[in-house]
């Protein structure tokens, strides 16, 4: 699954059978070399559903048990989120200093949230090379 | 002359402060390669000119 | 690698954050180590930084950015400075000087210095020799040579100290170069 297709997905409340929310972000924690929330447009109170709390990501909905699960950030994902950690269209250079391109997609896997790798014009990169996410680049190991 | 004029000018001379800074700041930041740096306690280190 | 290159590169943290660009590069002349790097900030108003880079903290130099671990690889430039001074050295720009042999003979004036990496995970930094644009005693007047380095010269913000003999090994291409640097070491061991 692709942040690029994924993006934009409407979230479902199996218990009211209601839309809760839009995909909009997601925010990604490179040691743990996964999803840890994502951000949520068009909800009616609160935006980050981190992902533990996700009852499936599927092809065409996100589902939660309910919207309460949608809440405020807290510390630890509000420190991941921003343009500061924003993986897509960000520069990609190795722990050797070489640029290897710019993110321009992300695969992902969709039951755990894992990062499986990053998708650049010149290839791609294995997820478990993410060493670190900043403002200027996407740090990855140096094969 | 008018309000507007000199609203004009100080805008020029906003554009012209913000230029010579910009200038000195990247001559500034302008480096070289340094060889045998003087100790602290001798004359301060080179001037940077090439 | 030319430090023209070097000079401006950005310093990135693993997190992936530009917290600096290389100002100048520090080396020592005898011996021609590189003991470091002064920084300049980014962004259009920055200056240069009161923080310098030793070499043994660099994680990694390479062709796009220099990386190191952390912010705390970052210490005083005094200190980064402090691993070449040399007692009694007057320190400059070698950029512009004057090359002249133990002779007293003009090759031309320094226009960029190369430097080689080796060593198991990037252990040294070395200046193996310089690109002088050339004098008329070089025959080549106004192109730009390259010149290996012995492992001790004199070198100040004014002037440059090579054996007669570098004439002989003077190349034009980076490619080559490693190769004329060996050489031309050979020779002076030989003779030494």
């Amino acid at each position: 699954m692709r942040f690029s297709e994924a993006k934009g997905r409407k979230v479902v409340s199996t218990s009211t059978a209601d839309a809760v929310g839009k995909v909009d972000e997601f925010v990604v924690d490179p040691k743990a070399q996964a999803v840890l929330a994502l951000v949520l447009a068009k909800t009616d109170s609160g935006h980050t559903l981190r992902w533990v709390d996700i009852a499936a990501f599927g092809t065409d909905a996100v589902t939660v048990t309910g919207a309460d699960k949608i809440t405020e950030a807290d510390e630890d994902v509000a420190a991941l989120t921003g343009k500061d950690h924003r993986l897509l269209g960000k520069r990609v250079l190795s722990t050797a200093g070489d640029e290897l391109g710019k993110v321009s997609d992300v695969e992902f896997d969709g039951e755990s949230g894992a990062v499986t790798s990053l998708v650049l014009d010149e290839g791609e990169v294995a997820g478990t090379r993410l060493v670190g996410v900043g403002s200027y680049a996407v740090v990855v190991m140096a094969e | 002359m008018q309000w507007w004029g000199w609203l004009i000018v100080a805008l020029v001379v906003i554009a012209l402060i913000v230029g010579v800074v910009v200038a000195v700041q990247a001559r500034r930041r302008r480096g070289g390669v340094i060889v045998d740096p003087a100790d602290p306690a001798g004359s301060g280190p080179g001037s940077g000119e090439s | 690698m030319r430090t023209s290159a070097i000079t401006k590169r950005p310093v990135v943290t693993l997190d992936g954050e530009d917290v600096a660009q290389i100002k100048d590069v520090v080396y020592s002349a005898g011996g021609g180590a590189v003991g470091g790097f002064t920084l300049a900030g980014r962004g259009l108003f920055a200056g240069p930084l009161k923080q310098g880079l030793a070499w043994s903290s660099v994680a990694a130099l390479g062709s796009d950015a220099v990386m190191i671990a952390d912010e705390d690889a970052l210490e005083p430039t005094q200190s980064v400075l402090d691993r070449s001074a040399s007692t009694g050295g007057s320190g400059g720009d070698i950029l512009g000087s004057q090359v002249l042999t133990d002779s007293g003979t003009d090759l031309g004036t320094v226009v960029d210095v190369i430097v080689e990496v080796s060593g198991a995970d990037s252990g040294q930094c070395d200046v193996v020799g310089y690109e002088v644009e050339a004098s008329q005693a070089l025959g080549t007047k106004g192109t730009k040579v390259l010149i290996p380095l012995p492992d001790a010269v004199a070198a100040s913000g004014e002037h440059l100290i090579v054996p007669a003999s570098a004439k002989d090994f003077v190349g034009q291409d980076l490619a080559g170069f490693g190769a004329a640097v060996e050489a031309f070491r050979a020779q002076l061991r030989g003779q030494g």
